[in-house]
């Protein structure tokens, strides 16, 4: 697996960027002796056939370009659709776990994320965060001194756990 | 119009492939051919409609955990497999919470039916909480019975989210036991697909 969060470079935009960098540099010479042809009211020498060209050129970068779309018979993958953000609200979580030196939180909210949440002695013993949730179902556990998976004992358990490790699931209804 | 711009059109019309093809929590966390493929059942769950989300979920969950790739796609198809079951039965308006409720309700033992028994009561309010107190209620241990029991009949007699909710904790807060689980309404006619008692 890779070493998440270190590195979240898109290799897509990746690709552009190494194709704008490698772009070849015309001499600034070239682009004023241009500039003094046109002044000039004249044509720069060839440039009626480049421009036929590069119409070509163009117009079949166009084509190839809508060609793909209509192909594919999409311009981009659909996101899930985007409802209007319900409230959240501050929903508390909190855990024993005496002797243990760092706990935190991982869930369908931080992306299982074990460096997101964090959570802070309380009492003794006792390590709790509160996190902002919209209405929703979410699975969650807590990762205490970053090996062990404890499930939060205010929530039922999550059946079918599919990955050996217990889950627990918290309701935030619509209003709290 | 110049070439820069016809092939600035030509670009902008087929960049978002790829840029939107990648989910980069997947390929930051999974091994390339993993989120390849987990990546492809996201996209063919978002061509059908359905929520991708949960999917890209189910995967880091899955990756969290230190699963390997071949338990991570499996359950991340299992899931999938679940949301088509969940939309088919809750129909087609069915909204992401109540869909990821559904799905948590057919892993938990009920049916499609119960599912689409409870759409049918409650047509135009969200089935995402009754389901997730059925849920509940058989994961604290109570028989699956007995919990369709209790939770069909508040929805027959029109209950809201705070009277499901109370049915689980009925405290009012998070953390207490499960309670015994009666039915509401055991005089009341069993719904189509209701397993009987």
């Amino acid at each position: 697996m890779n070493d998440w969060h270190e590195d979240r470079t898109d290799p897509a935009i990746e690709r552009i960027a190494r194709a704008l960098r490698d772009a070849p540099e015309m001499g600034r010479d070239v682009e004023q002796r241009v500039l003094a042809v046109r002044r000039a009211g004249g044509d720069v020498p060839a440039a009626r056939g480049a421009r036929r060209r590069r119409g070509w050129i163009g117009a079949g970068a166009l084509a190839a370009g809508v060609a793909l779309v209509l192909v594919t018979g999409r311009t981009r993958i659909s996101p899930d659709p985007v409802a209007p953000a319900p409230a959240a609200a501050p929903i508390e979580f909190t855990v024993r776990a005496p002797g243990s030196s760092r706990v935190s939180i991982v869930g369908d909210f931080n992306d299982w994320d074990p460096r997101a949440n964090p959570l802070t002695t309380r009492a003794e013993g006792v390590w709790a965060t509160t996190i902002p949730l919209g209405p929703g179902r979410y699975n969650y556990a807590f990762v205490v001194d970053g090996v062990a998976w404890v499930p939060g004992d205010a929530d039922p358990r999550a059946l079918g756990e599919e990955f050996g490790t217990p889950t627990s699931v918290v309701t935030v209804p619509s209003s709290i | 119009m110049t070439l820069r711009w016809t092939c600035a059109l030509a670009l902008a019309a087929a960049l978002p492939l790829p840029l939107a093809a990648q989910d980069a929590r997947l390929t930051a966390r999974l091994d390339s051919s993993t989120a390849l493929q987990v990546q492809a059942l996201v996209d063919s769950a978002r061509g059908e409609r359905l929520p991708g989300e949960p999917l890209v979920q189910k995967a880091l969950e899955g990756s969290a955990k230190g699963a390997d790739d071949v338990r991570i796609v499996a359950a991340v198809r299992a899931l999938y497999g679940n949301l088509r079951v969940a939309r088919s039965a809750l129909g087609s308006g069915a909204t992401e919470p109540e869909l990821v409720a559904g799905v948590a309700t057919l892993r938990a033992g009920g049916t499609p039916d119960m599912l689409a028994t409870l759409r049918r009561l409650r047509p135009a309010q969200s089935v995402a909480i009754p389901l997730g107190v059925l849920t509940d209620l058989v994961a604290r241990g109570a028989p699956l019975t007995s919990a369709w029991r209790s939770v069909e009949g508040l929805a027959r007699s029109g209950g809201s989210d705070a009277q499901f909710l109370a049915i689980r904790d009925p405290a009012g807060q998070r953390g207490n036991p499960a309670p015994p689980v009666q039915p509401l309404h055991p005089a009341g006619v069993p719904a189509a697909g209701a397993p009987q008692p």
